[in-house]
């Protein structure tokens, strides 16, 4: 009886989702549509023609030559496509729901019968079906890279489909800032701050695991494949998890679908009230995610483990401590919003108390810290657990290093619980003071280290303020404990003094009667 | 029926609204008077599931707008004191889109859609752009949104702010005959003519707080609790209020013309009948005894202060 509702409302929310339908009539209506997607082919002509100028050229060539500029005309192409899908992704997110927070029928939606998964889900299907038409549009151009003998149909498919893919997953990323947004422009411009900044993330992924000199020709983390600019190689490559090759395409697929739907849930998450299903919903999916992410990535990335077969326990926790701390780096964007907390807020804001286990699933504050913890436990397990069947052991020098993690992430936790204790104006000043900490604590310091690496040297004392030098390669495991020891002390610090204050405050006074700890 | 009980928003020092208490039946058309800022909105947001009460509850038929929001919301209609229309779509789409949502049978779209725009008399305008509906026909347009699914109360919040006079005794009309229909029908204004006439119970809200609730004639007859009766006589009126003066529940006499006196009262019906009888049998040839009507507006006008959070 269950299944039969449930999948009566899957067949509602995806089958002729009205949201998805009224987008779609006014999407196509008039003749902007015609202009748009005129103005857009004539500019992927144009451009295709200067690539292939740049690219293949005119002149005599050898036939080896001559396939590899077509191989790199076709490479060009569909970076050129990933441009405008990653530049027109985000605007139709930023405008579809904007457009109804600004014209306030977003209240006459929310007064209806509908969750917010039935919403979202009809806002992704109409920008993406407005970026799959153009991806169909773009055919005529793309198919010369195949005609010509750049490239084959399998990669040419194949790429497309990683390209869609990729589209879904600006789409994705777009949601939850349009629901937290309140502005189109302010919506576009985070957008495109994340969607275009996932393409610095391989630097970050690619640095380490390159310096390993794991990857073979045609195997590769399949998780590469989710950023920018890689389809064109996605059709040749795999990745051997426990001996096994698995099509990188295949697992990259997967890995957008489930990374959308995370970002659907967060922002359902944003838009409902405290404990809700979607909260609930997204929490458990963000502690699989980090689990299954981060597992992957250790199995992905075998020949880490494979390389390191015989390197000191310190080598090899402080590369995977790395590599941890590359993949808890996206809780930055979650981070004000499980730390920071207001009695002048909605209830979701309002802490009744400092730690609490049952809240751990709800958006209540208190229960923020404990599943900060559980998210960088499933991180630091899923690292561990591939390099140890692997045979590949660090021993406790990765406990150290995990101390360390573990305490930098409590103190910026900290910070926004401290942060919160000072703001009279709500929950949003709060978040913004935390960020603007965030943003001095971990960037702010890097000019000033280059200098200092440039006048006294690396690795001094003086650099050990920094966080991050913790992962730094010849730094003692000692100097990274006494680190771990600095941030669990300084959080401590931040987080008296913040309970101080907001036990003494007269709005705590009035709300939290009912405090509960554990 | 519907029953408010304690039902409190705050927004960090701010009260909006402060342990409200009322109750509707069927068929009641509820006029929510106050002044801007007084509260209405967000009351009516509470009731539409769009905001969490701070403290309290409404139930709806038993159900609690905050235990199960979306059971509620299919029973409610809600009318933004804004339109919040889709204007680039057809009249017909728009209201397709609704039915939709609120799970009207795919097979039954058309016959809802042509029965709420003939209620609402729009008819004519079915294959028109939203955006090129008048304000008023938008307004009814909205209305006829809120009807799609046949809501069991409908949420009107400023229905008719902005209309023109004629569109404004259409509307009227409209929210009369939904009142027949048996709807519990939630109206807010602060243009109180508009509600007096088909409104049928009223409560005045004020700084959060329901000053008064109950039906329009009792609550004017609570509020009202000095009359002013104006007393035509064939003699020296200066006489009768001389006469007057002094009598039990008699405030005040007031010359109008050499017949007329006008008296403020603070008693009964039946002291009332009493004071004619003794007027009478003193002599005074009375032509006229009346009591001067009090409207809807003198009452906000006693019972509030103009004060706002």
């Amino acid at each position: 009886m269950a299944l039969r509702a449930w999948a009566r409302e899957q067949w509602r929310v995806y089958n002729g989702n009205a949201s998805s339908v009224r987008d779609y009539r006014a999407q196509l209506r008039g003749y902007k549509p015609a202009v748009m997607w005129a103005l857009y082919l004539g500019l992927l002509i144009l451009f295709a023609m200067m690539g292939y100028s740049a690219t293949v050229g005119g002149g005599v060539h050898s036939a080896t030559r001559v396939q590899n500029d077509l191989n790199n005309f076709f490479h060009l192409l569909f970076t050129i496509l990933e441009a405008m899908v990653a530049l027109v992704a985000p605007v139709i997110v930023a405008m579809s729901i904007q457009g109804e927070v600004q014209r306030k029928s977003l209240d006459l939606v929310m007064t209806a019968p509908v969750s917010p998964k039935y919403f979202l889900v009809g806002k992704v299907l109409s920008g993406y079906r407005y970026i799959i038409m153009l991806l169909f549009l773009s055919l005529p151009v793309t198919a010369a890279s195949f005609v010509l003998g750049g490239a084959t149909w399998s990669e040419v498919l194949i790429a497309y489909l990683l390209l869609a893919m990729h589209g879904l997953l600006y789409i994705g990323l777009t949601l939850p800032i349009a629901v937290l947004c309140n502005k189109v422009i302010s919506t576009v411009l985070y957008s495109y701050v994340v969607c275009w900044g996932i393409g610095f993330l391989p630097l970050l992924i690619v640095i380490p695991m390159s310096s390993v000199g794991s990857m073979g020709v045609t195997e590769m983390p399949f998780f590469l494949l989710l950023f920018p600019g890689t389809q064109t190689v996605a059709a040749s490559t795999f990745t051997t998890i426990f001996g096994a090759h698995f099509p990188n395409w295949i697992l990259a697929t997967l890995m957008i679908l489930f990374i959308v739907k995370f970002m659907m849930l967060a922002a359902g998450s944003a838009m409902t009230r405290k404990g809700s299903k979607e909260t609930r919903s997204l929490r458990i999916h963000g502690l699989v995610l980090a689990l299954v992410f981060s597992v992957l990535v250790g199995v992905s990335a075998g020949g880490l483990s494979g390389f390191l077969r015989g390197s000191s326990p310190v080598v090899i926790a402080r590369m995977m401590a790395t590599t941890v701390t590359v993949l808890s780096l996206p809780i930055v964007f979650a981070l004000p919003y499980i730390s920071c907390w207001s009695y002048i807020d909605e209830q979701k804001q309002r802490p009744l108390g400092l730690v609490s286990v049952r809240n751990m699933l709800t958006a209540a504050p208190e229960g923020g810290l404990l599943y900060l913890w559980a998210l960088l436990a499933c991180l630091a397990l899923g690292m561990y657990v591939p390099s140890y069947l692997n045979g590949v052991d660090p021993g406790m020098s990765y406990l150290v290093y995990m101390f360390w993690l573990f305490g930098a992430w409590t103190f910026l936790w900290a910070a926004g619980w401290f942060s919160s204790s000072f703001s009279k104006t709500g929950v949003s000043t709060a978040r913004k003071s935390h960020v603007a900490f965030t943003i001095i604590v971990t960037l702010f310091p890097w000019p000033v280290l280059g200098m200092i690496n440039a006048v006294v040297g690396p690795y001094t004392d003086l650099m050990q303020v920094y966080p991050l030098m913790a992962l730094s390669g010849g730094l003692p495991l000692l100097n990274v404990f006494v680190m771990g020891i600095e941030f669990w002390v300084f959080a401590a610090i931040a987080v008296i003094w913040a309970e101080k204050r907001r036990k003494s405050s007269y709005s705590f006074k009035e709300w939290g009667v009912n405090e509960q700890t554990t | 029926m519907l029953e408010v009980l304690g039902l409190k928003k705050k927004y960090g020092e701010l009260v909006a609204v402060n342990g409200i208490e009322f109750s509707l039946q069927p068929g009641d058309i509820f006029g929510f008077i106050g002044s801007n800022g007084a509260g209405k909105t967000t009351t009516i947001k509470m009731l539409a599931t769009l905001l969490e009460p701070t403290t309290g509850t409404a139930t709806l038929n038993g159900i609690d707008v905050t235990v199960d929001p979306m059971q509620i919301k299919r029973m409610i209609g809600y009318m933004p004191d804004f339109f919040g229309l889709y204007d680039d779509v057809k009249v017909w789409e728009y209201l397709d889109f609704f039915a939709t949502i609120y799970e009207v049978a795919a097979k039954e779209h058309r016959k809802v859609i042509d029965s709420v725009l003939e209620l609402t008399d729009l008819t004519v305008k079915k294959d028109s752009f939203v955006s090129s509906l008048s304000r008023g026909m938008q307004q009814r347009l909205c209305l006829a949104k809120c009807l799609v699914h046949d809501p069991y109360m409908l949420l009107l919040d400023e229905p008719a702010s902005g209309l023109d006079p004629r569109a404004r005794a259409e509307l009227k009309d409209l929210i009369a005959e939904l009142g027949r229909m048996g709807k519990i029908v939630i109206v807010s204004s602060h243009i109180l003519p508009e509600l007096s006439d088909f409104c049928n119970t009223v409560g005045i809200i004020e700084r959060g707080e329901l000053l008064a609730f109950g039906p329009v004639r009792d609550v004017v007859k609570t509020i009202s609790l000095t009359k002013v009766v104006e007393v035509h006589v064939l003699d020296a009126a200066s006489e009768v209020g001389m006469w007057l003066h002094g009598k039990p529940h008699v405030l005040n006499t007031h010359m109008m013309a050499p017949t007329v006196v006008k008296v403020e009262f603070d008693g009964t019906e039946q002291d009332q009948a009493e004071m004619l009888k003794a007027l009478v049998d003193n002599g005074y040839k009375v032509t006229e005894f009346r009591e001067e009507p009090i409207d809807l507006e003198d009452v906000f006008l006693r019972v509030t202060k103009g004060e706002v959070n």
